[in-house]
């Protein structure tokens, strides 16, 4: 356990994969919320992505719930849209080896 | 300040001898430790402690198991119907010395610390993985429901699945995920203590095991999320009950002091040794004089916790102890 041994975390974010990408975006699309931006990174080796999701307020908690259940949790941003009567939110999320804690 | 929920918790470190010399031990115990409370006090103690409320007792150390007094010890808290747990590091479990249990153990916890490198690693001795786990077969024949206490560090949230993997396979009803603390040898592991972002993957790790492992083992995580904690503090009264009702868990030291909270809280706040006086006296000068200010201090780190920056998950005692330790200063 020296100080140059990395976090567990990393760990966690390296073993991320396709398959566990496809849940990811899956948790979305069986709330019906759509993807409005989308970008992998290390194609053709992939090690993660970020993208976004447009959510109506009453999706938020679906979508939230359904990402925390996933076996890896992503980066989340959550940007409330319309202040100040939010309309909807964008749900940023990050994943793998890009996603900064 | 009752922290264990509806039940009150008697945590007693009986002794600090131990076997071994874990690199994290929080009471820096070991073979040449002497510190050990003579069961007389213990047998005083555990009746008092029912009689203010208390109804769980659980046994650490040291290694419990190198305490003699111990199955005299839980027969007395068994018989005047307290909940017995107890904590070990799993290498001296034998079947002599569960059978002089029998009856008295509702719950034996065993430290695991990852797989056998880690493990080992962290026990300071080649073999204690195996020692430990050479032992499960003779606890599940004695059918003394079991656990596993993990100690989260900087570097292991990773194998929290493989930890709950290998308990749910041992056939365990627990995993309990604990913190390593700066005290005792840990101090000198200062950079391996989980920080906010580690804790707060932790959270979620235990949260998405929880659904996986559904109702085939129970997860412990003594962290908690900083908002529930600060709200939890700032909620404090002091109803005037019994001693339980104020503070739990109530923690006895291996030289007789009776501190509040966990192992190692500053004594300036602790009620005082038992090789002096009995509980009941101690406990009604302790919460006349003593629990105000710390309910006073409890409600300062809830200001703290809210102000920005404060990390998302934290570890409540670890923050009460350290901001108990600053007012002694």
């Amino acid at each position: 356990m020296d100080e140059e041994s990395p976090r567990g975390s990393a760990f966690l974010m390296a073993q991320y994969t396709e398959a566990d990408l496809a849940l990811l975006i899956a948790v979305g699309e069986r709330i019906g919320v759509k993807l409005t931006d989308f970008f992998p990174f290390g194609v053709p080796a992939f090690d993660g992505a970020s993208g976004t999701w447009r959510v109506a307020p009453e999706q938020l908690p679906d979508l939230i719930q359904g990402l925390t259940e996933l076996k890896v949790v992503p980066n989340l941003k959550v940007f409330p849209k319309g202040l100040p009567s939010t309309e909807a939110y964008d749900v940023v999320f990050e994943v793998g080896s890009r996603r900064t804690p | 300040m009752r922290f264990t929920g509806a039940r009150g918790v008697l945590q007693v470190h009986p002794t600090r001898r131990c076997n071994l010399t874990c690199v994290h031990c929080y009471s820096d115990s070991g073979p040449g430790a002497a510190d050990e409370i003579p069961l007389p006090v213990l047998d005083d103690l555990v009746a008092d402690a029912a009689a203010l409320g208390y109804e769980v007792l659980a046994v650490s150390g040291g290694e419990p198991f190198m305490y003699p007094g111990l199955p005299g010890l839980l027969r007395q808290a068994k018989a005047i119907g307290m909940q017995c747990l107890l904590t070990s590091n799993g290498t001296l479990v034998s079947p002599r010395r569960l059978s002089a249990l029998a009856g008295c153990l509702d719950l034996l916890v065993l430290s695991l610390d990852g797989p056998r490198p880690e493990h080992d690693r962290m026990r300071a001795r080649d073999g204690a993985y195996d020692a430990m786990a050479q032992r499960i077969g003779s606890i599940k024949q004695t059918g003394i429901p079991f656990g596993f206490l993990f100690t989260l560090t900087q570097h292991n949230v990773h194998q929290l699945e493989w930890a709950a993997g290998f308990a749910a396979a041992s056939g365990a009803a627990l995993l309990q995920v604990h913190p390593l603390e700066p005290s005792g040898r840990g101090r000198s592991l200062l950079s391996a203590v989980p920080d906010a972002i580690e804790g707060s993957y932790a959270l979620l790790e235990v949260a998405r095991l929880r659904r996986a492992f559904g109702e085939t083992l129970r997860f412990q995580l003594d962290l908690a999320p900083t908002g529930a904690f600060a709200a939890f503090l700032r909620e404090l009264t002091v109803d005037g009950g019994e001693l339980s009702r104020v503070l739990s868990p109530l923690v006895v030291e291996p030289d007789g002091w009776c501190v509040p909270l966990q192992y190692g809280f500053p004594r300036n706040f602790a009620l005082g040794n038992l090789r002096e006086d009995r509980l009941p006296r101690l406990a009604k000068s302790w919460v006349a004089d003593v629990l105000p200010a710390l309910h006073d201090i409890a409600r300062a780190v809830a200001r703290q916790l809210g102000e920005p920056g404060a990390p998302p998950v934290i570890n409540g005692y670890e923050r009460l102890a350290g901001a108990a330790l600053a007012c002694a200063g």
